[in-house]
């Protein structure tokens, strides 16, 4: 996978983990407070080119998500079904693509 | 919003009922290469479990864990549950070594009440019972699948 891909797929799921703290403790978990999961953040984030992180910046604050996956060859944020011929399968995941409806960067999850 | 149903998704579980490990993080690698994803996502899902390990630990008590994250990897919610050969220490919160452990794995996209719902009906349904109490007995996968919708039946509304 592409390396660039896999940081913001991490990226992601850090904002996640820390989005979802307060519900979990609704749920009843015992969450400490998120020094590691701000250091991990920082440190993945000095990992992106700028135009990247940027671009992930921009997305989420747009949409909530800035990566989302592709099953069946539909973007899972917009639902655009994608034209096989988009991207060989070589090319999944080897490259950071974006949809070309909604602009969100598309990790291949099949 | 799908219902969630928590006998479906034990029932598609992928179990495993004789783990060996002696550390935690070795129990939660046992436990995704139960899932049927490739290599590259077990290494994401992993860093994903451990990173919400993380932030406390997901030992509810009474020899129960419930290792969870959201993660991209998975297209809908996925569980694998272990039974312990030894009890392993987790850190849970009432200091006891840990024999049940419930992996779960949700979507990072979509809303996430199924997700928090499942997790909130198995810690409630744990919080009655103990595995302390041989309760799971049985060396046979569909026998324990058995037992273990037996107990969540009242609890899925």
């Amino acid at each position: 996978m592409n390396k660039q891909l896999l940081l913001l797929i991490s990226l992601q799921e850090l904002d996640i983990l820390k989005k979802d703290k307060k519900n979990e403790e609704e749920v009843g978990f015992e969450l400490e407070d998120l020094k590691e999961i701000e250091e991990a953040r920082v440190k993945i984030v000095s990992e992106l080119p700028d135009h990247l992180y940027r671009k992930y910046t921009r997305l989420t604050k747009r949409y909530g998500n800035a990566v989302v996956p592709v099953v069946n060859n539909i973007c899972q944020g917009c639902y655009l079904v994608f034209p096989t011929q988009m991207i060989s399968p070589e090319q999944k995941n080897e490259t950071v693509t974006t949809c070309p409806s909604c602009g969100r960067i598309l990790y291949w999850a099949d | 919003m799908p219902k969630t149903s928590i006998p479906d998704l034990v029932n598609n579980a992928k179990i495993s009922l004789n783990v060996q490990s002696e550390n935690k993080k070795d129990v939660l690698k046992q436990l995704i290469q139960l899932f049927e994803i490739n290599e590259e996502q077990k290494d994401l899902l992993y860093n994903s479990v451990l990173q919400r390990e993380e932030m406390g630990s997901t030992g509810i008590g009474k020899g129960i864990a419930i290792p969870h994250t959201r993660s991209m990897v998975v297209t809908d919610i996925m569980i694998a549950i272990g039974c312990l050969d030894k009890p392993l220490d987790f850190n849970s919160i009432d200091g006891k070594p840990v024999r049940l452990i419930f992996l779960i794995v949700a979507p990072p996209y979509g809303s996430n009440r199924k997700y928090l719902i499942l997790l909130g009906k198995i810690a409630e349904t744990f919080q009655e019972i103990s595995a302390d109490k041989n309760l799971f007995t049985t060396t046979d996968v569909e026998s324990f699948k058995d037992e273990l919708c037996k107990l969540f039946e009242n609890k899925d509304e």
